[in-house]
C-alpha cells in the first residue's frame, strides 16, 4: 500500500503528474507543497533502469505474477503510457524484458546474488541456528522438501526464512532427507552454528537427524546429538491429542478404516460409531455436500437468526489444528438451524418429498438433547487445547519453547480435573483418557 | 530422569484400560521431552519461571526435579559457562573498540571494571540467576529480556545460553507457511515451472517477507522516505 502511495507521490513530485494529467510547473499550488516538503534542495530521484528492474522483480515474486506478464500487451501499454508521458521514463520500455524467459533469468540471477547476502547474515548470527523441515506434494504432483532456518541476528532481530525448497526425488526416507539437509547446511557454510530441529513426529525424522549427525561428525562437528537436538512440533502434539479425544486413541487406525469403507453408507456408519461427535460430523457433511443443500441451510439460518453474520457450518478436517473444535463452536452458534434442518429433512423424507437415497442417513443422526449436552462437555474439554494453540502462535509466530512444559502441565491438570468431574460418564472418560494417551506422538 | 513415568493410577476403573494409555502414551511423551533437555532449559531460563517452576509444579515428583536440574547444569557447565573467557581476547578488543567508537577512550576505572568482570566469571551466574525468585512483573518478550542482558559482561554467558534455547521454534509451522505460499505460485497455469525457478521464487519471497533482504538502493529508500504531505489529494 505504502509503495503505491509513494509511487503516486513520486509521480507528482518528480514528474508533476496528477490524476488529471500533467501539473503545470510553477503555477500549481501542489508545486508549492513539494517545495515546502523538500525545500529547494530535496532529494531528486532520477529514473534508473536497474531500480526499475528490481522493483519489477519484487512485484513478480511477491504477487506470484507469471513470468510472461512482460509479454502481455496490456501490461506493455501501461508501461508505454508512462514512457510516453515523460521523456525520463523512455527507458522503461527499453528495460522491460521481451520474454518470460528473460524474467526467469533475472529472477535466478537475483536469487544467486541474494543467497550470498543471506549467507553473510547467517554467518553473523548471534545465536545457534535452528531448523524446521518438512515434505510436501505440490499441485504439480512433485515432492518438495522445505528447510527453514530460525535465528537471532546481532541487532536482536528474530529471523525465520526458507533456505531451500528442494525438488525431492526418490524415497522420503530419513537418510534421503538428511542428504539434502546436509547439502543445504554445507552450501550455506553454517555447520558451526547448527542448533536444534523442530520437526513433526514422523519416525523417519529420527533417522534423518541421526544421519545428519554422522555427516556433522565426519565434517568435524562431533558435538551434535541427534536425540537431544530434536523437538517435536507442539502444535502437532496438541492437534493429535484433540483428535484422540474426539475420535479415539487410535486415530490412525480409524483413518485406515475410513479409507477401507467402500461405499458412502459404510462411511456414514463408521462415523456414527463415534457417538454424538460422529452424528454431528454426518449432519454437517450432509449439509455441505451440495450447493443446493448449503443454500437451503443458509435460508434456515437467515430465517431463525436474522442478525447472524455467519451462515454456514463447517466440518473439522484431519490435519488442520483445532478445526474440530471450531466446527463444534460453530454448530452451537447455529444449533437451532441445524435442528430445524435435520427435522425438516427427516419429515420430508417420511413423506417421500426428498431424494431418499441421499438423506436417509439423517434419521439416525438426529442430535438428541443429551447429545448436545455431551457435545457441550466435549467443547469444554477441548477449549484449553485451542487456547494453548493460539497462545503459542501469538507469542512469536513459531511459539516459544519455554511455554511447552507449562502447557503440558496445565493440560494434564485440566484432564485430571475432568476425569474427576466426569467419573460417572464412561464415554467422556474414555475420550479424556484417549487425549492423555496421544500426548506422546 | 523419568517424567510422569511413575503415574500409574491405582484406583482406575478396569474397563477403560487407562493404565495402559498412561504407560504407553503419556509417559512416553514425557520421556521424549526428557530426551530433549531444551524444554526444561527454556523454562529454567525464563525470568518468570526459573527452576522455581519445577520446585513448585513438580513438587510431588522430586526425581523429575533432580533430573531437570541435572541436565540444565550439565549444559551450562559443558557448553556455556566461561564461554566469553575462552573468547576473552575478542571480547576485550570488542569492548575497547566500542568505547573508542563512542568517543570515550577507556579510563583507568573502565579498565579496572573490565578486570573485575573477568574475576566475576568465577561466580556461577546460573546459580546467581536461580537464587533470586522469579520476577514478579511479567516479561512479555523473554528474548528481548536476554538480548538486553547479553550486553552486560556479567550475564553474557548465561544470556548466550538463554538465547540459544529460547530462539528454538516451538512449532514447525514455518514449512507449512512456505507450502501455502508455494501453492499460490504453482497455480494451474504454472505447474510446469522448473524446479530451480520454484526454489528461487519461494526463497526470495520468504527473504523479502522476513525483511532479511531489503530494498537497499538509495533512490528506492529515498522514495519510501518521501514526506506524506505529498500523498495528499491534489489541491487542484
Amino acid at each position: 500500500m505504502a509503495t503505491t502511495k509513494n509511487a503516486i507521490a513520486h509521480l507528482r513530485s518528480k514528474h508533476h503528474v496528477g490524476p488529471n494529467g500533467i501539473i503545470t510547473a510553477g503555477t500549481s499550488t501542489y508545486q508549492q507543497t513539494i517545495e515546502k516538503g523538500f525545500g529547494q534542495t530535496g532529494p531528486r530521484i532520477v529514473f534508473n533502469i536497474d531500480v526499475f528492474k528490481d522493483l519489477l522483480l519484487q512485484w513478480i515474486v511477491q504477487m506470484n505474477v507469471s513470468f510472461h506478464v512482460c509479454e502481455d500487451t496490456t501490461f506493455r501499454s501501461l508501461c508505454s503510457y508512462l514512457a510516453a508521458c515523460q521523456p525520463d521514463y523512455s527507458g522503461v520500455y527499453r528495460a522491460l524484458p521481451q520474454s518470460g524467459h528473460a524474467i526467469k533469468c533475472y529472477v535466478l540471477t537475483w536469487y544467486d546474488a541474494m543467497r550470498q547476502e543471506v549467507m553473510l547474515q547467517l554467518h553473523a548470527t548471534h545465536t545457534k541456528i535452528h531448523f524446521s523441515f518438512d515434505m510436501w506434494s505440490g499441485p504439480n504432483r512433485r515432492a518438495y522438501q522445505a528447510i527453514v532456518a530460525h535465528w537471532m541476528a546481532h541487532d536482536g532481530q528474530l529471523h525465520a526464512v526458507l533456505l531451500s525448497l528442494h525438488r525431492f526425488k526418490g524415497s522420503h526416507s530419513g537418510v534421503n532427507q538428511a542428504e539434502h539437509l546436509w547439502c543445504t547446511i554445507t552450501d550455506y557454510g553454517i555447520e558451526p552454528f547448527v542448533g536444534m530441529f523442530n520437526v513433526d513426529n514422523a519416525s523417519n525424522n529420527d533417522t534423518a537427524l541421526a544421519t545428519l549427525a554422522q555427516h556433522l561428525q565426519a565434517g568435524g562437528f562431533p558435538s551434535f546429538d541427534p536425540v537431544s537436538a530434536r523437538l517435536r512440533c507442539f502444535g502437532h502434539v496438541l492437534n493429535l491429542a484433540v483428535k484422540a479425544i474426539i475420535w479415539g486413541a487410535d486415530i490412525e487406525a480409524f483413518e485406515v478404516d475410513m479409507n477401507a469403507a467402500q461405499d458412502e453408507l459404510a462411511e456414514l456408519l463408521e462415523w456414527r460409531r463415534k457417538g454424538p461427535m460422529g452424528k454431528l460430523h454426518n449432519i454437517l457433511t450432509c449439509i455441505l455436500k451440495t450447493q443446493q443443500r448449503r443454500d437451503e441451510f443458509t435460508n434456515v439460518v437467515r430465517r431463525l437468526y436474522p442478525t447472524e453474520t455467519v451462515h454456514t457450518v463447517f466440518v473439522g478436517n484431519i490435519t488442520r489444528w483445532s478445526s474440530d473444535y471450531e466446527s463444534i463452536l460453530r454448530a452451537f452458534r447455529l444449533r437451532e438451524a441445524i435442528e430445524d434442518y435435520v427435522r425438516t429433512a427427516i419429515r420430508q423424507n417420511r413423506n417421500g418429498e426428498r431424494d431418499i437415497r441421499n438423506d436417509n442417513g439423517l434419521v439416525h443422526d438426529e442430535l438428541l438433547p443429551e447429545d448436545w449436552a455431551f457435545l457441550l462437555c466435549v467443547k469444554d474439554i477441548l477449549a484449553p487445547f485451542k487456547e494453548w494453540t493460539l497462545r503459542l502462535q501469538v507469542r512469536y509466530s513459531n511459539g516459544c519453547v519455554a511455554d511447552i512444559l507449562p502447557a503440558m502441565d496445565e493440560l494434564l491438570v485440566h484432564l485430571e480435573d475432568l476425569k474427576v468431574q466426569f467419573a460417572e460418564e464412561p464415554h467422556l472418560l474414555t475420550m479424556i483418557n484417549n487425549g492423555w494417551s496421544i500426548m506422546d506422538k | 530422569m523419568v517424567y510422569y513415568g511413575q503415574v500409574i493410577p491405582s484406583s482406575s476403573p478396569p474397563t477403560f484400560h487407562w493404565e495402559v494409555h498412561l504407560l504407553t502414551g503419556f509417559s512416553r511423551y514425557y520421556s521424549k521431552t526428557d530426551l530433549c533437555p531444551a524444554y526444561a532449559i527454556a523454562v529454567a531460563l525464563h525470568p518468570n519461571m526459573k527452576l522455581a517452576y519445577f520446585h513448585e509444579e513438580w513438587a510431588a515428583k522430586p526425581d523429575w526435579i533432580a533430573g531437570a536440574v541435572e541436565s540444565i547444569d550439565h549444559r551450562w557447565h559443558e557448553s556455556y559457562r566461561g564461554y566469553s573467557t575462552a573468547h576473552a581476547d575478542e571480547r576485550v578488543v570488542e569492548e575497547q573498540e566500542a568505547g573508542v567508537e563512542e568517543g570515550y577512550p577507556l579510563s583507568r576505572w573502565d579498565r579496572k571494571r573490565l578486570a573485575l568482570n573477568q574475576d566475576n566469571e568465577n561466580v556461577d551466574m546460573m546459580g546467581r540467576f536461580q537464587q533470586d525468585p522469579p520476577l514478579k512483573e511479567r516479561v512479555t518478550d523473554v528474548i528481548q529480556y536476554w538480548f538486553g542482558k547479553s550486553m552486560d559482561s556479567h550475564w553474557r554467558d548465561l544470556a548466550k545460553m538463554a538465547l540459544d534455547y529460547l530462539t528454538i521454534p516451538a512449532m514447525s509451522a514455518e514449512p507449512e507457511r512456505v507450502f501455502s505460499a508455494a501453492k499460490l505460485s504453482l497455480s494451474d497455469r504454472r505447474c510446469r515451472m522448473g524446479d530451480d525457478a520454484v526454489e528461487a521464487l519461494e526463497c526470495l519471497k520468504s527473504w523479502q517477507r522476513d525483511g532479511l533482504i531489503a530494498a537497499s538502493r538509495q533512490d528506492v529508500k529515498a522514495m519510501e522516505d518521501m514526506p506524506h504531505a505529498l500523498c495528499q489529494e491534489d489541491p487542484e
